[in-house]
């Protein structure tokens, strides 16, 4: 891979940030820890940038990468106790303002708050439309392993939603 | 709602305010179990470096005699040797944990059983230099409280000798106790966390 400079990189990412977002909204709770992560990410992903061969997608590499620092990142120390408390806060019922979808997707971010790490993962990536096969691979399990855990996220999701009082 | 609902939702999430970072250099990275090790890693080293360069001076310090000062420069050289050997060894350790290309399978036993690997490297480098430890106390207790040295091992009584055998035979098992309560709370408790990760990841 030719040497990309800073920039480049950059620009290339920007391309990209809106789903690195995405990422840290559903890793992370709280907007200072989403913006640390986001950050985190493209750090991370500037230095692996040399690794990346060209045999997969841009995306498909950016995306592990994405996740496998996700998956290995921490909360701040001083955040841990404001978080929880805010995960117990209730999602602001519409108004005339608000769009339905917003809504849903506000159940959405505060239910996954509740998944395990791994689970975040293939939810993110059913959502991004990877099928079973390229879930499986990209997590490094089998494609039936794959099929299995979504299956029990989505049900362990809707509970969690309906426990929101949000129909489901 | 459904899944359908949120995946068209999740669709039109486009969060067009995200900044991008201007400078990639300024970015602080210190928030992975990776980078609290190896930041703690790399405080040691350079502590370690720094405890091997004091040791050096310590017979020029307390003056000692010719006999004694040669006899501590050949445990120093020892000493320093196994040293180096550990922490290059540690620090080859340190450049090589980035791994987060891989599938995220393969990224976490790598780096989990490279973080274990390592803790294991570390405890025996703690063992390796508790004998030179407990023999640089000795050393100074014996010929500041007693003005003896170790050339003079022979003026010591029978139950005195007993008394030292006991205390390094006790030193040499708190150093294992302390080194691991050390090496869990610097950075077993980081291993842990991935390997609960892995856990979840199991069929």
């Amino acid at each position: 891979m030719a040497k990309i400079s800073e920039t480049e990189f950059l620009a290339k990412i920007n391309e990209h940030k809106g789903i690195l977002y995405k990422v840290s909204k559903i890793y992370m709770d709280t907007e200072e820890d989403q913006s640390d992560l986001f950050q985190e990410i493209v750090l991370q992903l500037w230095k692996s940038y040399g690794s990346f061969r060209g045999e997969s997608k841009f995306s498909t590499w950016m995306y592990r990468v994405a996740i496998n620092t996700s998956i290995l990142y921490l909360k701040k120390e001083k955040r841990k106790v404001a978080t929880s408390q805010l995960t117990n806060e209730e999602v602001k019922e519409p108004n005339e303002n608000t769009d339905e979808k917003e809504l849903q997707l506000a159940h959405f971010y505060k239910a996954v708050q509740q998944l395990n790490k791994i689970d975040k993962a293939i939810i993110f990536y059913q959502l991004e439309g990877f099928s079973h096969k390229e879930t499986g691979e990209s997590l490094g399990i089998s494609e039936g392993n794959a099929r299995v855990k979504l299956k029990r996220v989505k049900d362990k999701l809707k509970e969690l939603i309906k426990e929101q009082g949000y129909g489901f | 709602m459904d899944f359908k609902d949120i995946q068209s939702a999740w669709e039109k999430d486009n969060d067009k305010n995200v900044e991008l970072p201007k400078n990639l250099d300024k970015i602080q990275s210190a928030n992975t179990p990776l980078d609290k090790i190896k930041s703690n890693l790399k405080k040691e080293l350079w502590l370690q470096v720094f405890a091997i360069l004091v040791l050096g001076f310590v017979p020029a310090v307390y003056r000692y005699e010719n006999t004694l000062t040669h006899i501590y420069y050949l445990l120093y050289s020892l000493f320093t040797g196994i040293c180096i050997y550990y922490l290059t060894k540690l620090y080859i350790f340190l450049k090589r944990l980035n791994t987060v290309t891989l599938n995220t399978r393969d990224n976490l036993y790598e780096t989990y059983y490279d973080v274990r690997l390592n803790m294991e490297l570390y405890k025996t480098f703690g063992f390796a230099l508790s004998p030179f430890l407990i023999l640089f106390l000795l050393g100074y207790y014996y010929n500041n409280v007693f003005g003896l040295t170790i050339l003079d091992i022979e003026q010591l009584s029978e139950l005195h000798i007993t008394i030292l055998f006991v205390v390094v035979a006790v030193t040499i098992l708190l150093t294992g106790v302390l080194l691991e309560w050390w090496v869990h709370f610097f950075y077993g408790k980081y291993a842990k966390e991935i390997k609960a990760v892995i856990d979840d990841l199991k069929e």
